[in-house]
């Protein structure tokens, strides 16, 4: 009776000539020859292992009579891993071997060790089979020439024979594969070259050998005259190396006949590790870890799932490799992702995970207890930190400047224990800690015990990166942390740890506070800006100004490289000011700030650009107007528009901006001023967007969630926005504005000039604005608010009084009186000089008033 | 329907002159509007016979006590509104707490 092997292959042949397509499956055929599925696969294993039949690529997978033509040429090679990657030229060259008008040409394969040269072999025969090259009765004979090494007699006696009975004469009809050829000598060498010459021979002779061995015997080149280079599993794209994994769990699920699963850690190793001896050292590698699982499982009879601590230890150094590879590596085994293997299918499962530092958590215990040591947790959770640490530095808010401001906000025992904790960093450091960290760790400490939601979502790359480049750090923030859950019975997740780490590691801009602002004339023309600074440092005695010479006749580049070295000759850390006279110049200084980092400010004096158009049009022109009309227009294309803008500023898309621009809008009264959303995304693109708003008028402030610190705009926060009253806004807003104010305070003034008739305004608003000066600098200093109302009400009180109406009656006027007796006597002082101006007399009762609006009483 | 506003200052004696503008605004536009301008110390008596207040600026540090004297719909004028007169905009800041 027929074995059930044989029985399998019958009935793969007799499916075959059905023209079932593709092949059949192990379901299918245990089906229908009831047989255990188990059985069948290993079964099929082991026919597909003998040659005898083929499996596919594909899955499900399918099972076919080897050599038989699939009506598809390519069916042949496309069995092996690449065969439309890696393998394409390979292929092409093993075609035109075969395919060779009047006779195949030996074929010579070379490749590293388990690089697959057999494989790639058989397949040429297939490839011959289905091409007719030979019939099916012709044989594929190998030989492994390192058996016969140091033998040369008995390696001739096996090719050639007694009598020409050898293996050579045997594989005259089909393919004779030598591997590892290099071990021959170089006469036999020689002799099979002349053999196969022989006119009349029709069979096929391959070689294979490793790269650094090939045989340089011209014969032998000549007679295997196609060479096949395999690549390395490294040099082959990753994709290929994961269908080979894919397809080898497959392999080993079924021949286990249970369910593999595979976690992305292991998925990931399995790509990274060095693999020596390619293709073949990880089937190796995985039938070993898949072993070694089966039996761990083999008491239970449900799904197997592999540990990377299951396999050998060198492929954990894959995640070594992460880092530089890390977006590939997730493109094709996405984070969390889950490989289950059945043998005939391959299904992809992610793990949804809200808290990714809880699962790096859980992922590190089950990594220990899997018997994983330390340093390799480390790795395999690696790299990742850059991205986080600039994501988190935009979120490092310096809302706190003094103790005091904190003590506000941070109840005392915290700051203590903080300032505890930095004590002893400083310590382990010997490295002053920046006060502005430690306020920025009392806010967000507070914000820890509070359970506000502090942190982003960090990825465990960047988690790994920190504990191992700030390895002190992170030991301390982690006693810290045991502090913090002792006194406020909080446990902190590991990556509040993190944040603590990344705080003490934060280094804030330096503040370069020594140093001098020098400006610097550039001109066109000889001795032009000497001059202009000859006479200004003459009558300032000023001596950080300079002059750089423009000239005509330079390029664009020239004039880039002297203005450069000029620029760093001259700048002492506090940036430059440049004025200059041709639009070249400040295009050449806007890049070499971007170059060289020195702050670089541009006011264009284009005295001689000027005079060169001037001429011109006089050239052209004897109208005086006409060239006075031009000469406008010139000077009207360079002075700096007047125009305000306010920037507001998200860290991430310009969403937030947005909404931040419409509140704004609404409440902060800012209708001569543009309102400007921008995105700080791209560092370098907001930077842009600075200067180019800069050139176009003045920036007012910059609101944010934090201080870009760009060009010294001020800053406002938003939290400070949110929490002004919505009245207050404005003042705010334009607190920095102070010169533009008092232009301001001219349009009330005028406003005020049509309303009133007894008074000459123009000495109202010198004797008001001095009034209001002297109140904000020796009573008190007024929110700007109070000081409009104040300036309104006495205005409007001088125009009364002079016009012989009187303050009506104040009924608090004897409590305040009483109260602010010393501010009474100082204020009727500083009305002296208004009353003596306009020949009025303030009374009590409005001097109360006053009072009132400047002590909000 | 007529719009009855009270304006309060320190003393009554700025917020005159907005209340003339107004007036006039008011007459200009053909919009029903009453107002009046009382001091702080005065609005206690009057504030019955309006329906909406305004404050000026400088006192606008009485909005919450004035507010739960009168129970009232209240309002600051922007001091750079009030400082120029820009009744445009201080009658939006009315139609905002009280609507026609």
């Amino acid at each position: 009776m027929k074995s059930n092997k044989e029985k399998i292959y019958d009935f793969i042949q007799m499916h075959d000539t059905a023209e079932k397509e593709g092949g059949v499956s192990t379901t299918y055929i245990a089906q229908a020859l009831s047989l255990q599925r188990t059985n069948v696969s290993s079964l099929l294993n082991a026919l597909v292992e003998e040659g005898r039949i083929h499996k596919s690529n594909g899955r499900p997978v399918l099972y076919s009579i080897a050599g038989v033509s699939r009506g598809d040429e390519e069916e042949c090679f496309c069995k092996m891993t690449g065969w439309q990657g890696s393998l394409q030229h390979p292929i092409q060259l093993a075609k035109a071997a075969v395919l060779y008008p009047g006779r195949s040409l030996n074929i010579l394969i070379v490749g590293e060790k388990g690089t697959g040269k057999k494989e790639f072999a058989h397949l040429i025969y297939e490839y011959c089979l289905v091409k007719q090259i030979f019939s099916a009765e012709s044989p594929f004979l190998q030989m492994n020439c390192r058996d016969y090494q140091g033998s040369a007699k008995d390696a001739r006696e096996k090719l050639m024979g007694e009598r020409q009975s050898g293996m050579l004469k045997d594989a005259e009809s089909g393919i004779l594969y030598m591997d590892n050829v290099q071990y021959l000598d170089g006469g036999l060498l020689r002799e099979i070259a002349s053999y196969s010459g022989k006119p009349g021979r029709k069979g096929l002779l391959i070689a294979s050998c490793t790269p650094d061995a090939q045989p340089a015997q011209e014969e032998f080149q000549s007679e295997f005259p196609i060479v096949i280079t395999m690549p390395r599993i490294t040099e082959r794209p990753i994709e290929e190396r994961m269908e080979m994994i894919q397809t080898l769990f497959s392999t080993e699920a079924s021949r286990v006949g249970r369910e593999l699963v595979v976690k992305e850690e292991l998925m990931r190793c399995l790509l990274l590790y060095e693999c020596p001896e390619n293709f073949q050292q990880l089937k190796r590698d995985i039938k070993i870890g898949c072993a070694n699982a089966y039996v761990r499982e083999l008491a239970n009879d449900r799904r197997i799932t592999l540990y990377v601590s299951d396999f050998e230890p060198t492929i954990r150094q894959g995640m070594s490799r992460f880092g530089q590879m890390r977006e590939e590596i997730e493109r094709l085994i996405p984070e969390n992702s889950t490989f289950t293997f059945d043998g005939s299918r391959m299904r992809v499962s992610e793990t949804e995970t809200k808290n990714i530092y809880k699962e790096l958590r859980q992922k590190a215990k089950q990594l220990e207890s899997e018997g994983i040591e330390g340093e390799d947790i480390k790795m395999l959770l690696s790299t990742e930190v850059e991205r986080a640490f600039g994501k988190y530095q935009q979120k490092l808010i310096h809302e706190v400047r003094s103790r005091k401001e904190l003590e506000l906000i941070v109840d005392e025992e915290l700051i203590d224990m903080v300032e505890g904790f930095l004590a002893k960093v400083e310590n382990a450091r010997n490295k002053k800690i920046d006060d502005a960290v430690f306020f920025g760790l009392c806010v967000h400490m507070k914000n820890v015990v509070n359970g506000t939601k502090t942190t982003e979502s960090m990825d465990r790359l960047e988690i790994s990166e920190v504990v191992t480049r700030y390895k002190q750090e992170y030991m301390l923030s982690l006693a810290f942390a045991e502090e913090i859950q002792e006194v406020y019975g909080r446990q902190l997740t590991i990556d509040e740890v993190i944040l603590i780490t990344m705080f003490l590691c934060y280094e804030p801009p330096k503040q370069t506070d020594k140093g001098q602002t020098v400006i610097l004339y550039a001109f066109y023309g000889k001795d032009i800006a000497a001059s202009i600074v000859r006479t200004i440092t003459e009558i300032t005695g000023f001596n950080h100004i300079f002059s750089f010479e423009v000239s005509h006749r330079q390029s664009e580049t020239q004039i880039y490289e002297s203005l450069k070295k000029c620029i760093l000759e001259i700048e002492q850390k506090q940036g430059v000011f440049i004025v200059y006279d041709s639009d070249l110049v400040s295009k050449v200084a806007e890049e070499i700030s971007e170059e060289t980092g020195i702050m670089i400010r541009l006011f264009p004096a284009p005295v001689t650009t000027l005079g060169i158009e001037l001429a011109r049009k006089a050239m052209i022109s004897s109208n005086l107007d006409a060239v006075y009309r031009d000469a406008m227009k010139s000077v009207g294309d360079f002075a700096t528009s007047h125009e305000k803008y306010l920037i507001t500023l998200c860290t991430t898309g310009k969403g937030g901006a947005e909404e931040l621009k419409t509140y704004i809008e609404r409440y902060g009264h800012m209708e001569d001023v543009q309102i400007i959303p921008l995105s700080m995304s791209n560092p370098k693109a907001l930077q842009e967007a600075f200067r180019d708003l800069m050139r176009r008028g003045t920036i007012l402030c910059v609101v944010g969630t934090f201080d870009p610190k760009l060009y010294s705009i001020p800053f406002c926060s938003i939290t400070e926005v949110f929490t002004t009253p919505k009245e207050r806004l404005p003042e705010l807003l334009r607190k920095t504005e102070s010169k533009d104010y008092e232009v301001d305070h001219q349009e009330v003034f005028h406003y005020l000039a049509g309303q009133f008739s007894h008074v000459e305004i123009k000495k109202v608003e010198t004797s008001v604005e001095a009034f209001l000066q002297e109140v904000d600098q020796k009573l008190k200093h007024m929110t700007q608010d109070a000081q409009m109302g104040l300036l309104v009400h006495t205005a409007c009180c001088i125009e009364r009084l002079a016009s012989g109406e009187t303050s009506p009656e104040n009924p608090k006027r004897k409590a305040i009186l009483h109260q602010y007796h010393k501010e009474f006597q100082q204020l009727l002082r500083m009305l002296r000089p208004m009353e003596k101006a306009f020949h009025i007399i303030f009374s009590d009762d409005e001097v109360a008033n006053m009072l009132m609006i400047i002590y909000q009483i | 329907m007529e719009r009855k506003v009270l304006l309060i200052c320190a003393g009554g004696m700025s917020t005159g002159i907005l209340m003339k503008k107004m007036e006039k605004y008011a007459e200009d536009k053909g919009i029903e509007l009453k107002i009046d301008a009382v001091g702080m110390s005065a609005y206690e008596d009057s504030y019955k016979n309006y329906d909406v207040i305004l404050l000026g600026p400088q006192v606008s540090y009485k909005k919450e006590e004035i507010a739960q004297v009168t129970q009232m719909p209240i309002a600051v004028i922007a001091a750079y509104d009030y400082a120029i007169g820009n009744v445009d905009n201080i009658m939006k800041q009315v139609d905002e707490i009280y609507p026609q």
